[in-house]
């Protein structure tokens, strides 16, 4: 754990958690004394301070910024590990939310100013709301000062310059991922604090008109953030997939679930008196996920099984301590407002728009227990699950899904809604976000089943050489060049009956490590996805005498054959039987560091292979030979992938956005203007 | 009618339950940190194996379709992992690695490397 130490720098944040701290007091005391209305003075203090606490915050925010544009604060540990000078402007800009700190940071930003939008609302303020908000931003101050973006180091050398930011992270997707996600998580907070309001007062009846824009807006934005998340998996990583069911995909894929389920829950309360009950324990849930989910991430808990996670910073024990503390509050709420609760007026009448949605509900709510449970097993039994489990798992949840989709879609809200299905649809209802977000979905469904048909093939091409064919086309090696200092460029054609392309592959060394990026191709009936796995410069073969290989080892391109015959560990030498066609076979004993000429070629005792290390030489252990000789040229190894029809995938996500913040528009107005659109008959 | 729709759905769920279940027993792979640990896996069974790559090792097979490198636990034993894939990204200086698969004729037939970025999420 690192010191905790005040400076100039960070002291913005310490004034910040002061004053949230202060405004969490005077919101409990109006809240216990039943000081509801908005204008009441205690109230105003009470906005006053979280106002300078926001305002703190902004500062801080601002702050960081600065130092990392200003190029010249690399003493400050979190911007050396993230910023350098010779990244442009954008990833410099993005370096601010790259690592751990910084994107509390901007968390605690962008709650912060939620949390003022909640104040100005004169229908949404209440002191338990906001005492509730303020707790929040109490704690994300607290991790920041346990995970302090402006901590310095201990001994700084005026040459260290700033790392940089990660090549992979330089992607304008991935620049703007992390704001969004997290603006997403903090929007979904907001349905639960004005919950809190509803429960305490114990009535239940309005807090779900209030609740529904910032569903639905944050909803919306974790939804692109995560699409945003698998663009760049797809673009970026080079395996050619999308999702990959990692514990930081599925931590943040657990509260979107419950957040979808939330939103449909709110809408079937304002249009059918329906679920009153489910939406407060979607709500809390969804907010305990959110707090779960940085649990997961941040804590370090799962940082010695999750590639992903971030390395724990000290703050496993608040995260834990926050954590318990929310499980706490939110499982006793509810409790206050039990005597209020009514049960659903009317039973429901299967296949009724009202039966779909709920069945749609249901999905939702298995997929997200489906999805946390294989997430949270490595936690209590160190025992993971393979993609397999979720990927089985989301048939039956993509089937029911896809047929209460199509089903609803056909049915209007309308007055007779609760009797059994009229195929009624009004035109006008295939112009609402919700429509287009369901077909987003149904597109993005297909897209996923059809991705299960991709193929993929590794290929090993001789520069100049002959081709292979794979997925139709046959791939040629052509060239490679140094296309700048640290980028290499291999040259690769694919041809198909008359059609050509040329695939420029690159391969960038960096101080971080070599980054092969990715080529895609995209026709109406799929991706041609391809990706530069290596290059050889000599061919290379490894021998064993249990086989690794078979045995004997064809040289690369060659019609001639290597057998191991036996190895000298102590004298450092192998001795091996060379065989080329019409020749007699021939002992030869090779040396490392002296290699030996047969024929045409030279062989190059490469190193020793062995599984144990300071074990004794074992039946498994072998050599790496190198071969160099005429017709042995330089080889790229490549992956060629065909995917079928994925761009239905990417034309779903986006009908999804689009029909989210069509939806996010519609609600913010209709609150703002109060006109629910309500049909006369609903209770 | 309405009774026995609810009948249906909790046997429906309950099925969905059941089926949750059998997956998760069929698609576990435990996390183990020590090669000894690897070894000593029932025959055939998957294993999530968290070592080191040990540097510069990693080679492509002379036909180019199956990755060989070598990992170390804690105790320095090593371990020969092989991997019909592709090098993941920053593959060279990850620090660590989780390569989940199963341990047959003294190698491990890994079917997923995931990396441990050295600088994603974590400082330094």
């Amino acid at each position: 754990m690192q010191s905790i130490t005040i400076s100039l720098d960070n002291l913005s944040i310490y004034i910040a958690l002061f004053c949230a701290v202060v405004s969490l007091v005077i919101y409990v005391i109006s809240a216990a004394a039943k000081r509801d209305d908005h204008d009441h003075v205690i109230n105003k203090i009470a906005g006053y301070v979280y106002f300078a606490s926001t305002i703190f915050v902004g500062f801080a925010s601002v702050h960081l910024m600065q130092q990392i544009l200003s190029l010249s604060h690399y003493d400050v540990a979190y911007i050396y590990d993230y910023s350098g000078p010779k990244d442009e402007l954008l990833y410099r800009i993005s370096s601010f939310w790259a690592g751990q700190e910084g994107s509390l940071l901007l968390w605690t930003l962008f709650s912060g100013i939620i949390g003022l939008m909640l104040i100005r609302k004169r229908a949404v303020f209440a002191p338990a709301t906001m005492a509730f908000w303020c707790s929040i931003q109490t704690f994300f101050l607290v991790l920041l000062v346990v995970a302090d973006p402006f901590r310095k180091f201990a001994e700084y050398l005026p040459e260290m310059v700033g790392q940089g930011l990660n090549p992979l992270l330089k992607n304008p997707w991935m620049a703007i991922h992390p704001p969004i996600v997290f603006l997403g998580y903090a929007a979904l907070l907001a349905p639960a604090a004005i919950v809190v309001q509803a429960l305490i007062k114990g009535d239940l009846r309005e807090w779900s008109n209030k609740a529904l824009p910032w569903a639905v807006f944050g909803w919306v934005s974790l939804s692109a953030g995560l699409i945003l998340g698998m663009v760049w998996s797809y673009e970026v990583l080079g395996w050619g997939g999308y999702w990959g069911w990692d514990p930081v995909e599925n931590a943040s894929l657990v509260p979107w679930l419950t957040g979808t389920a939330l939103v449909h829950g709110l809408v079937m309360q304002r249009y059918k008196g329906r679920m009153a009950w489910s939406n407060v324990i979607l709500a809390l849930v969804t907010f305990l996920l959110v707090i779960y989910a940085t649990f997961l991430t941040r804590s370090g808990a799962l940082s010695k099984i999750s590639v992903h996670s971030f390395s724990d910073l000290g703050a496993y024990a608040y995260l834990l301590g926050f954590l318990i503390f929310y499980a706490i509050i939110c499982n006793d709420l509810p409790l206050l407002a039990w005597k209020s609760i009514k049960p659903d007026a009317k039973p429901l009448q299967p296949v009724s728009k009202d039966f779909i949605v709920v069945v749609g509900v249901i999905v939702m709510i298995l997929f997200a227990g489906v999805a946390l449970i294989g997430t949270s097993l490595p936690l209590l039994t160190k025992v993971g699950v393979k993609p397999e489990f979720y990927n089985n798992m989301c048939k039956p949840i993509g089937f029911v899904a896809a047929l209460a989709i199509l089903i609803s879609s056909f049915i209007s809200w309308s007055r007779t809604g609760n009797s059994p299905v009229s195929f009624s649809f009004s035109k006008s209802s295939w112009k609402s976000g919700s429509h287009v977000a369901h077909i987003g979905v149904l597109m993005m469904m297909l897209g996923i089943a059809f991705s299960s048909l991709s193929k993929t093939e590794k290929l090993q091409l001789p520069m100049g050489g002959s081709s292979s064919s794979a997925m139709g086309y046959d791939f040629t090696y052509v060239s490679r060049e140094k296309t700048s200092d640290t980028t290499d460029t291999l040259i690769v054609w694919a041809k198909h009956n008359d059609h050509q392309i040329k695939i420029p592959l690159e391969i960038v060394n960096t101080n971080r490590g070599m980054l092969r990026k990715p080529r895609i191709f995209s026709f109406f009936t799929g991706d041609l996805y391809v990706s530069p796995a290596d290059i050889k410069i000599t061919p290379s073969a490894s021998l064993t005498k249990d086989g690794w290989m078979s045995l004997p080892a064809q040289i690369p391109a060659t019609e001639a054959y290597v057998t191991l015959l036996g190895m000298n560990v102590e004298k450092r030498e192998v001795t091996l039987q060379y065989q080329a066609p019409g020749q007699d076979a021939r002992e030869i004993t090779v040396a490392e560091g002296h290699p030996a000429t047969v024929g045409d070629y030279t062989l190059i005792f490469d190193e020793f292979v062995q599984t144990g290390e300071g074990q004794e030489m074992g039946a498994n252990a072998g050599v790496n030979l190198a071969v160099e000789g005429p017709g042995l040229a330089e080889r790229a190894i490549i992956e060629v992938s065909w995917k079928p029809f994925i761009s239905l995938l990417w034309i779903g996500t986006a009908l999804i956005i689009l029909g989210g913040l069509m939806a996010t528009w519609r609600r913010f107005r209709e609150y703002r203007t109060k006109n629910y659109g309500i049909l006369p008959d609903n209770n | 009618m309405n009774k026995l729709v609810y009948v249906i759905g909790a046997l429906l769920i309950l099925a969905f339950i059941g089926m949750g279940a059998r997956e998760m027993m069929q698609s576990q792979s435990p996390y183990v940190e020590t090669v000894a640990e690897v070894k000593s896996a029932p025959a055939g069974s998957s294993v999530q194996f968290i070592g080191a790559i040990v540097p510069g090792k990693a080679k492509y097979s002379a036909d180019g379709k199956e990755l060989t490198f070598f990992m170390k636990d804690k105790n320095g034993e090593t371990l020969c992992v092989r991997f019909e894939g592709v090098k993941p990204q920053n593959f060279d200086t990850a620090p660590k690695a989780v390569v989940r698969g199963v341990y047959k004729n003294s190698d491990f037939h890994a079917d997923q490397v995931l990396l441990k970025c050295p600088s994603k999420y974590e400082g330094k």
